[in-house]
């Protein structure tokens, strides 16, 4: 299972129109960012955790989302050991904790080294939480009626699909060298990396070839993306949970609008 | 005679679903194989387990006495050769030699120059070796991915949908490779809808439906149940079809045994 990959299940979170999915998914995301704060940020992630299991889904999501366990450990410690070297550091630096040679091991750096990320996990989780519990077509139907242009809105979820269809390729090319005796994820980084040029060649290869397949095919069906009222064959209709769902979002967006405008006291800092 | 691979009670998942379900399999040396069955019955991911590709959940799989959970894939190559559908996917080298010589230079091989020769001068590619793959046909290319697997001299050759695609000159070539494979006596497994190729090359047939094995035996006696046949969606190779339609006695494989039947049994008609 890949993480993103739409999972067929009948739950409430299923049945939820896209466009109010969409907005949630977004009022979360815009949360996590304008109140910058770990323990919402956390919050956030209980939340879609919550909602993946709600939507009987939770196993595969949480599944998947270990797959860039590596990445996001390897995040924490970059950001832990070099966060003094960040282009957007505008922070004083914390008290220094201990001295791995010439780095500096400080506060800040530890505070960084979670929130940071805590962030890729958010912004990793919302996007699959929503492709997993919606289908490209759902997707591309729900943002031309937000307003958004059928093309773009086709070109969109296009995209979407061509990720799971490269996705499915490189597993196929990198088994095929591997057939041939390529050890991929054997030797030091360099070695590695090195390694990946058998596959990533032909990777290119055939992500031109499956592009040019997809025009030929949207050529033959005489796609025309200019017709105005288009009409859909499945097409949803927004219930009470999707308008509640909706109101919550906005309703969300201002408490965090206004707290971080200081209207309200401060929000707790759980560091120095 | 020796055991080339043994599966004991195979399990294999994807997602939620089984795909493999308890698998026993015994596979004997020069042995040709034919891996048959309906789309999505399981027939590749049984060779990826072969080849290491997948690892079982449950159960083991020995290829050439080497527990296959326990080694690397890419070790696993130089037994297993794997041909996949599409050249396309392993084409990356900027000249036929090279690409046919990747195999060869990854299990640090000696004499690459003079094997990789001998390759291209059996696939009709000599002409070609400076020549960008990617510049060649379709046809060429599917050439240059089957030279540069057979290089390796495996003891097993998995050949996956190896007709797909191909125009009848690589279609003949195919044959001629099979038949000079089964005579050096490499072990061959051959998953294909190609009911005709397996008939002529196979003389044992595994049928998988739904991850299962369906059966497991003789060809001669595969293809004389229509139940069967019917059950994995397969119908008869044209060849068998006119010799049971004309009440030939002798079960023929290809043309050359249906012409020898064919003078043999003829009537004169007054």
């Amino acid at each position: 299972m890949k993480l993103g990959q739409y999972v067929e299940k009948n739950s409430w979170f299923h049945r939820l129109d896209g466009r109010s999915k969409i907005i949630f998914l977004i009022s979360l995301t815009l949360m996590s960012f304008i109140l910058d704060n770990i323990m919402i940020n956390l919050l956030i992630l209980l939340i879609i955790v919550f909602l993946s299991f709600s939507a009987k889904i939770g196993k595969k999501f949480l599944k998947s989302l270990g797959k860039f366990a590596g990445l996001i450990v390897f995040a924490g410690f970059v950001w832990i050991l070099f966060y003094r070297e960040s282009l957007f550091q505008a922070n004083k630096c914390g008290v220094e904790l201990f001295r791995i040679g010439p780095i500096i091991v400080d506060s800040t750096g530890l505070y960084y080294g979670v929130k940071m990320p805590l962030r890729i996990i958010i912004m990793i989780s919302i996007p699959s939480l929503f492709f997993m519990t919606t289908t490209i077509r759902e997707f591309i139907i729900s943002l031309s009626k937000m307003g958004i242009p059928y093309i773009v809105s086709f070109t969109f979820g296009l995209a979407a699909q061509l990720i799971f269809s490269l996705s499915n390729e490189y597993e196929k090319i990198k088994n095929a060298q591997i057939a041939r005796g390529l050890e991929v994820d054997s030797g030091n980084l360099f070695k590695r990396i090195r390694n990946h040029i058998p596959i990533l060649i032909p990777f290119t290869v055939r992500s031109i070839e499956l592009a040019d397949e997809i025009n030929l095919a949207i050529s033959l069906k005489n796609f025309n993306p200019s017709i105005r009222n288009r009409k859909f064959y499945r097409d949803k209709k927004m219930s009470f949970i999707d308008y509640l769902l909706i109101s919550l979002s906005f309703l969300i967006l201002l408490l965090s609008i206004i707290v971080r405008l200081g209207v309200f006291h401060e929000l707790p800092k759980i560091y120095f | 005679m020796k055991k080339a691979i043994v599966i004991n009670n195979l399990w294999s998942k994807y997602d939620e679903n089984w795909v493999l379900k308890n698998i026993y399999l015994k596979i004997y040396r020069g042995e040709s194989v034919g891996l048959v069955g309906p789309t999505g019955s399981g027939k590749t991911t049984l060779a990826k387990h072969i080849l290491g590709l997948l690892k079982p959940i449950k159960g083991r799989v020995i290829v050439d006495g080497i527990d296959v959970s326990k080694t690397s894939a890419s070790k696993m190559a130089r037994i297993v050769g794997y041909l996949f559908q599409n050249p396309s996917h392993q084409i990356f080298s900027e000249t036929v030699y090279d690409e046919i010589a990747f195999g060869l230079k990854n299990f640090g091989i000696k004499n690459i120059d003079e094997r990789v020769r001998s390759m291209a001068e059996t696939m009709g590619l000599i002409d070609k070796l400076e020549e960008s793959p990617f510049n060649l046909s379709i046809g060429e290319r599917e050439r240059v991915a089957i030279a540069s697997i057979l290089v390796l001299d495996p003891k097993i050759l998995i050949l996956d949908e190896p007709t797909i695609g191909q125009d009848y000159k690589n279609y003949i070539l195919l044959k001629f490779l099979l038949n000079r494979l089964r005579e050096r006596g490499k072990t061959i497994i051959l998953i294909s809808h190609d009911m005709e190729l397996i008939l002529e090359h196979c003389d044992r047939i595994i049928a998988l439906k739904n991850g299962e094995i369906l059966y497991d035996g003789d060809i001669k006696i595969f293809f004389n149940n229509a139940f069967l046949l019917k059950n994995l969606n397969l119908d008869l190779p044209p060849l068998l079809k006119f010799s049971k339609k004309y009440g030939l006695n002798k079960f023929v494989r290809n043309i050359d045994e249906l012409i020898k039947v064919l003078k043999n049994e003829a009537r004169p008609i007054c």
